[in-house]
């Protein structure tokens, strides 16, 4: 994961294809669902959220979560937003395709 | 080929299970061999190393390490890789850790990895296996007994090549599998092989710790995930069961 020098993170992310949707999933362990925030702009999706404690990977300490994704042309800018427990929360977010029945 | 030295500073006595975790679908397999190696207190006799692919060296409390470490405490052996195998070592790390293993009179060799699964973040692990040949494979109504063998496809990966290599050589290989995310660390996938593992060979071992640190875990090893995935690109073929 690439780390900035002030300690802000990027997580790891997955993109799934359904016939009628993509789902991105991103994994933030240790992250403080309170402080998550989701927001689109110019189909620009960012992702942030505070760690629930400082963690340390090599000499950087790490306290902030933030993903900034292109989304996929073919989908709609609607969107919603789930997060799941799963050793931690996971971030989904459903884009439905555009010209979906 | 590739040349690849193992080097060791002890002999382990024959006999040993061989207990495989690369760095695969889920780092399943090396986060259940790292928690294998503390959980037991094994001691490392050895390492293994492909000095032309593999310019680099680990680092622990700021002393050099192999890129895989042999760790041991009869009757087990394990090997720990730190980094992901880079597509053109696949199979001679195979061969060596094969022929390591007919040297040192290993019982079995067992390879634990994940099984790339979508639906993942619905539902929890569930385990299998696979054996290189019923007849090798004496323990195999216990396996049965505890997981489900993984039907009909294709495995690739390093973990795909030492069961085929075991099979030439005629020693008995089982992979132990858990359902795990396809690209990030999933310690909860690792506890269920290491359950199986536990139910089929009595190998004395608690996960209450890996679930309970799970989510530390998957945050310390985002970065190895991320290599690992580079690692799968390269090699341009899925890791996950087809």
């Amino acid at each position: 994961m690439r780390i900035s020098p002030n300690g802000k993170a990027e997580p790891l992310h997955s993109l799934f294809e359904f016939p009628d949707r993509y789902e991105i999933l991103i994994d933030m362990p240790l992250a403080d669902e309170g402080t998550l925030s989701v927001t689109l702009y110019k189909r620009v999706l960012k992702v942030r959220a505070l760690l629930r404690e400082t963690i340390k990977i090599g000499e950087i300490e790490v306290r902030e979560y933030i993903k900034i994704l292109k989304i996929p042309d073919e989908v709609e800018e609607e969107y919603e937003v789930e997060v799941v427990e799963r050793e931690g929360p996971i971030v989904v977010v459903v884009f439905p395709k555009a010209g979906r029945p | 080929m590739v040349p690849v030295d193992v080097w060791e500073a002890e002999r382990p006595k024959p006999g040993a299970n061989l207990i495989i975790g690369f760095v695969d679908v889920g780092l399943v397999g090396v986060i259940a061999a790292r928690y294998m190696v503390e959980e037991l207190g094994m001691k490392m006799i050895g390492g293994i190393d492909a000095p032309s692919e593999l310019p680099l060296s680990p680092v622990k409390e700021g002393v050099s390490q192999y890129p895989i470490g042999i760790y041991y405490k009869h009757p087990w052996l394990v090997l720990l890789p730190e980094v992901p195998l880079p597509p053109s070592l696949i199979y001679p790390v195979a061969m060596a850790i094969t022929d390591y293993g007919e040297r040192r009179g290993v019982e079995r060799i067992i390879s634990l990895t994940g099984l790339a699964n979508v639906q993942r973040i619905r539902k929890d692990p569930e385990a299998y296996w696979i054996v290189n040949s019923v007849e090798l494979v004496p323990e195999l109504e216990k396996l049965k007994e505890v997981a489900k063998p993984l039907r009909d496809g294709v495995l690739y990966g390093p973990t795909a090549t030492i069961l085929k290599v075991t099979k030439t050589k005629g020693i008995a290989s089982i992979t132990l599998l858990a359902d795990a995310f396809p690209e990030f660390p999933d310690p909860g996938a690792a506890a269920k092989v290491l359950e199986t593992l536990k139910a089929v060979y009595n190998v004395e071992i608690d996960t209450k710790r890996l679930i309970e640190d799970s989510e530390k875990i998957k945050a310390r090893l985002q970065e190895m995930a991320a290599r690992a995935k580079e690692m799968v690109v390269e090699r341009g073929q899925p890791t996950m069961y087809a």
